[in-house]
């Protein structure tokens, strides 16, 4: 029962979130000259039919906020403006997988070599073994990925040949690889970093002299109790780190030219098309939120001081 | 009878930036079976350290040399994997701070049966969960079977000792090693946790190492005591050998500081008429409540009333001490005076205005009468203003038509005053000691010439040789300056010291009130009794006597349960 | 008598500093980076926008003076990796001023008045940190045309977050501290307070946040530039740079390699600064060692 009421209080406190998120879109294209509501501004008649429809820019600002709420709500997103035979929710459909199978793997890779890196680097604590850990990763942090990735490129396909430069072909292996790892690299760097962080501060935590004065062995201790509090840290940066890679994947999807929701968002971006460049803004937030509210979940499952006191 | 543990010749090191620093030198003693061995110094003395090394538990740049017999076994040198089969098993320990000694993470269970599974592998699982349970209840811990599925946090500091003790029991240890195990709590509890141990010791027939500062403790519980200053042994012997014919010039200056505040000294009473005086402060039923923060979306609201209905009078020239452990309400009631507190009913005048009623221009002039210093004398000094800053800031607010030059003077009479140099003017907080700091913080308070200054646990903090100087500085202002006092502590040997008297506070109210000598020689409350008899005092003799009334008194109480 | 504030933090600072080697050479590094993008192309015959069509796409060479070779166009690439060199830091300088005085203000703000207009305002901040602000740095650049203001502006207001939360934290932590209450009873105002008592000791956090944020704010200037969405020719910054490097790699690899070194290194740089202030400088650590 105290985990519904938990669940359902961090789901309801997400509301507010979402509709700032979609208020702030919608009055920033209001804003903008020449954009869809803009009325002073030359299109064909059948597009200019459409968006006055698809917005109902006949009606009052607040109908309208209303209207694009209720429309956005049931996963409509409008036409677009550059692709006119598709609508942005089409393109969304199909940009999505590509980005989401790039994104899961770059995290999941983030995740596990992060955790373990960081660990070792703990463990070792001021050898050499941990400096040189914390050295590469401040660079891992250093080299932006629109950096990284051509490096890559330039290292495993032109001179080496091993992967392809560029393209999904049907997210195989191959093609995958530079792309996830130019996406992957700079939060494995920075996961490694905060677990290392984390891990010494637990550590030297004197619950851990505790248990080593009980006679556990060191093995026993950081998987009975350092590991844990650990990784909550580690838990929370989930959120912000989903974030980060929903960001890198707009660059690396560009440069390996895989056909992403990131790609039609800069194309959208450059070539003004507004109802795309704001379905998927809308989009990614939507997702950022969700993704937040269930990591909030978990880490309140985890936590017991959270979960006690519920 | 070869003896369990026997030290020679210890000596732990450590290395910090290329340079060694000794925590302990060439020590030496040995402790029988079934024996209570106390080792007492004040910080720095390597007291801990020389357990701590015994245990193996030394930090990465610790070294230790010497030989530690354990049972026939050496333990210096020891791999980690064959310390493991000693320490937690053999060997048992607990530590100064309840609060970050146990995992908060890991249920109270979990942490329990790890040590039964390291040591008791054959055990099955029931088997270690009864065993656990058992020893949770054998503590004193009510509803043992729930608190083992419980957490740690949730528990009362007390408590959480006892767990730590439990967990350090379960294995049926020959030897129960506790540093510093009651500094961290309030002394009704400290004498439970004394007894405590005192208690398991001769149902697990163990021997037991107590590290402790307070000579006090030390009387009330060991048999044999070492006594240590900067890594160095000064001196062991038997209880009644170092408390009655200490040889040592080090123990003998250490008891008689212990002696020196205490609570059974009676201070000389001054004939002083309290009629016809004026009233100082009167705080008039007054009630302070907190509203605590939802813990949920859903959670109702909760109140914490820190002060309860409360009603006293200070008068002109007195010294009044306000007595309690924490979450007695003392401090808040304190803050009330000084208008840092709000009282959410009733009111509080100081020197006839109502601090809640009065505009900005009279409470300036109020706070100009009234001072005060607080406990941490480091968070009470802004670190970004030099002592000279701190000082002249009162003056800047209070007398902003007053001269550069005089100003000035007084700063320099103020900080000579407390016994400080005028070449301390520039410095930083940082670059000053804890007592130090202190003085400075009462150079500030006396700046704007106040008629009252309130001492909230201004001594707490300090060391006990510290803490005599700044004692001794306080009296002689107030004698000098005809100050009015309230002073706010939980040390009643410091209150006994100063205070002409006293009330004592719990839980937000007032249980007793009464002159010092009063109170202390005659308690009415139950309240005040227990917490006079369970200070432990530097005379061994007198707490064996206490120690076997205790005893008397749990058991024919548990006889007629 | 305020020269002593500034002097004990900036002394503090130094020692921090000097205690981090990492982060001393990484400051020093910094300081040629900066006298170097603001003074090097003086040292060099070529103009910013300067076509030299017999040196078209040439590797660097020391013979003709172009000493880190020529772009597609001709240009010389060093004069363009330093004017690109002093937008970029530029952008990194004036956004964090900007990011760092709202986030300071909001912060100090909510933690001195507590209560309810704090819980208000942390919500509020809890709120922005779920939006996808990046993309909404590209909406504005998008709706209001790609002017370097408008990239001052934008970066700044995005990246206060942060500092604000850290601020406020801070901020509600001295606001109870007893030297706080002691200044009270001293008769010092609320103005006094806040100016003598809560900002001197903030300026430590805000340091390290500064050096923190520029690095952040240098990464998304790049990676709008490098995106077509930042900075437009003819200006040019490191973004740019290596978006135009990355296009023409595999014949001209060293267009991309100068630019991304230089970003990187500054990245780099500010990060280990950052680092080491933090761990000099932070009160939590400070607190930490004390006990």
């Amino acid at each position: 029962m105290n985990n519904i009421k938990f669940v359902l209080g961090r789901f309801l406190g997400a509301i507010p979130t979402l509709l700032a998120l979609i208020c702030l879109a919608f009055f920033l294209v209001k804003a903008a000259p020449g954009g869809p509501f803009d009325l002073e501004r030359s299109l064909p008649e059948e597009v200019e039919a459409n968006l006055r429809a698809a917005y109902n820019l006949d009606d009052p600002v607040y109908k309208q906020l209303y209207k694009y709420i209720g429309s956005i709500l049931q996963g409509d997103f409008g036409p677009s403006f550059q692709y006119r035979d598709y609508t942005v929710t089409e393109l969304i459909a199909s940009g999505f997988p590509v980005s989401l199978r790039l994104g899961a793997f770059a995290i999941l890779l983030a995740l596990l070599f992060g955790t373990i890196i960081g660990t070792t680097a703990a463990l070792n604590q001021n050898t050499k073994l941990d400096y040189s850990v914390m050295f590469f990763g401040m660079i891992g942090i250093s080299i932006p990925n629109f950096v990284m990735a051509p490096l890559l490129v330039l290292l495993f396909s032109i001179v080496l040949s091993v992967f392809p430069a560029g393209g999904y072909n049907n997210g195989a292996f191959l093609n995958m690889v530079l792309p996830v790892t130019a996406l992957a690299l700079p939060q494995v760097a920075y996961i490694a970093r905060l677990t290392r962080g984390s891990m010494i501060e637990v550590l030297s935590s004197n619950f851990v002299r505790t248990a080593k004065a009980q006679g556990i062995p060191m093995r026993n201790i950081i998987f009975g109790h350092v590991l844990k509090p650990t990784l909550l840290p580690v838990v929370s940066y989930l959120g912000p780190a989903t974030a980060a890679i929903i960001t890198g994947s707009v660059v690396v999807e560009q440069i390996f030219g895989l056909p992403g929701l990131g790609r039609y968002f800069v194309q959208g971006a450059l070539n003004r098309d507004y109802t795309l460049v704001m379905g998927v803004v809308v989009f990614y937030g939507c997702l950022i939120i969700a993704f937040n509210l269930i990591v909030d979940t978990i880490y309140g499952f985890i936590d017991p001081k959270i979960k006690t006191s519920r | 009878m070869s003896s369990l543990l026997s030290v020679k010749k210890l000596n732990v090191s450590f290395s910090s930036r290329g340079e060694t620093i000794h925590a302990v030198n060439n020590l030496s003693f040995n402790l029988d079976q079934n024996e209570i061995l106390g080792i007492v110094g004040e910080s720095g003395s390597g007291k801990s350290q020389t357990v701590l090394s015994i245990m193996g538990l030394l930090e990465s740049n610790g070294r230790s040399s010497g030989s530690v017999i354990f049972k026939d076994t050496e333990l210096i040198g020891l791999s980690s994997a064959e310390l493991n089969k000693v320490r937690g098993n053999k060997i048992g320990m607990i530590f100064q701070d309840p609060m970050s000694s146990l995992n908060p993470y890991i249920s109270i269970g979990q942490q329990m049966s790890g040590v039964l599974r390291q040591h008791r592998p054959d055990y099955a699982k029931a088997e270690t969960k009864e065993r656990c349970i058992e020893l949770l209840d054998s503590v004193g811990i009510p509803k043992p079977a729930q608190r083992y599925e419980g957490y740690s946090f949730e528990l009362s500091g007390g408590m959480r000792q006892r767990v730590m003790i439990a967990s350090a029991l379960l294995t049926n240890p020959d030897l129960l090693i506790a540093d510093e195990p009651t500094t961290a709590l309030d002394v009704t509890v400290q004498e439970k946790i004394l007894d405590l141990i005192l208690e398991v010791r001769e149902k697990f027939s163990m021997a037991v190492i107590l590290i402790t500062h307070d000579l006090g403790v030390v009387a009330r519980t060991c048999q044999n005591v070492l006594v240590m200053k900067n890594g160095d042994p000064q001196e062991y012997g038997g209880i009644n050998q170092i408390f009655y014919s200490p040889r040592s010039d080090y123990t003998k200056e250490l008891l008689e500081k212990s002696r020196e505040v205490s609570i059974y000294e009676d201070q000389e009473e001054e004939a002083k008429p309290k009629q016809n005086k004026d009233v100082v402060v009167s705080a008039n039923e007054t009630t302070v409540s907190f509203e605590m923060p939802k813990q949920t979306l859903f959670s109702s609201k909760e109140e914490l009333i820190a002060v309860n209905n409360i009603s006293i009078k200070v008068y002109d020239g007195e010294v009044l001490g306000v007595v309690g452990e924490s979450g007695s309400g003392k401090s808040t009631l304190a803050k009330t005076f000084l208008a840092l507190q709000k009282p959410t009913s009733g009111s509080v005048e100081v020197f006839g205005q109502n601090l809640s009623e009065i505009n900005k221009r009279k409470m300036k002039e109020a706070h100009k009468k009234t001072q005060v210093v607080f406990q941490d004398p480091f968070s009470s000094l802004n670190p970004r203003m030099t002592v000279y800053e701190i000082l002249a800031e009162p003056l800047n607010s209070f007398f902003s038509a007053m001269s550069k030059d005089s100003k000035d003077k007084d700063i320099e009479n103020g900080i000579t005053e407390v016994g400080l140099g005028a070449d301390y003017l520039g410095r930083y907080p940082h670059e000053l000691s804890g007592g130090q700091c202190q003085r400075v913080a009462i150079a500030r308070a006396l700046m704007p010439k106040p008629q009252l200054l309130i001492c909230d646990e201004a001594v707490s903090a300090l060391d006990a040789s510290i803490r005599g100087e700044i004692i001794d500085l306080l009296l002689k202002i107030k004698r000098e300056k005809k100050l009015t006092m309230i002073f706010i502590a939980h040390d009643l040997a410091v209150v006994r010291k100063i205070c002409d008297r006293v009330i004592v506070m719990k839980t937000g109210e007032i249980v007793e009130k009464g002159t010092t000598s009063h109170v202390f020689n005659n308690p009415e409350k139950n309240y005040t009794k227990n917490l006079l008899s369970s200070v432990p005092l530097p005379d061994p003799e007198l707490e064996q006597k206490k120690y076997k009334a205790r005893r008397a008194r749990s058991n024919s109480s548990s006889d007629s349960m | 008598m305020k020269q002593d504030h500034n002097n004990s933090l900036l002394s503090d600072a130094w020692s921090a500093l000097k205690k981090n080697r990492a982060s001393l050479v990484s400051a020093s590094v910094m300081l040629s980076m900066v006298v170097l993008v603001l003074f090097g192309p003086m040292l060099s015959p070529f103009a910013v926008d300067q076509t030299d069509w017999y040196q078209i796409s040439t590797a660097p060479n020391l013979m003709n003076g172009h000493i880190f070779g020529t772009d597609d166009l001709g240009r010389d690439l060093f004069v363009r990796v330093m004017y690109g060199g002093r937008i970029s830091l530029m952008v990194g300088l004036v956004a964090t001023l900007v990011s760092v005085f709202i986030g300071v203000t909001y912060g100090a703000v909510s933690g001195f008045l507590g209560g309810r207009v704090d819980a208000l305002m942390m919500r509020v901040v809890d709120v922005l940190y779920a939006m996808p602000f990046l993309f909404f740095v590209i909406l504005l650049m998008v709706f209001f045309g790609r002017s370097i203001f408008l990239i001052f502006v934008a970066i700044g207001a995005v990246n206060w977050l942060d500092i604000a939360r850290i601020v406020r934290g801070q901020t509600l932590n001295l606001k109870g501290k007893e030297f706080v209450d002691a200044a009270k009873t001293g008769g010092a105002s609320t103005i006094r307070i806040v100016y003598k008592h809560i900002v001197p000791n903030l300026l430590g956090i805000v340091v390290v946040y500064v050096a923190l944020t520029v690095p952040q704010v240098i990464l998304v200037e790049s990676f709008l530039s490098f995106l077509g969405l930042g900075v437009q020719e003819p200006m040019t910054s490191w973004g740019a740079l290596v978006n135009q490097g990355a296009r023409q790699m595999e014949s001209s690899p060293w267009m991309l390699l100068f630019p991304g070194l230089f970003l990187a290194t500054t990245l780099f740089c500010f990060n280990f600064i950052g680092d080491g202030l933090r761990d000099a400088l932070d009160p939590k650590d400070r607190t930490r060692g004390n006990e």
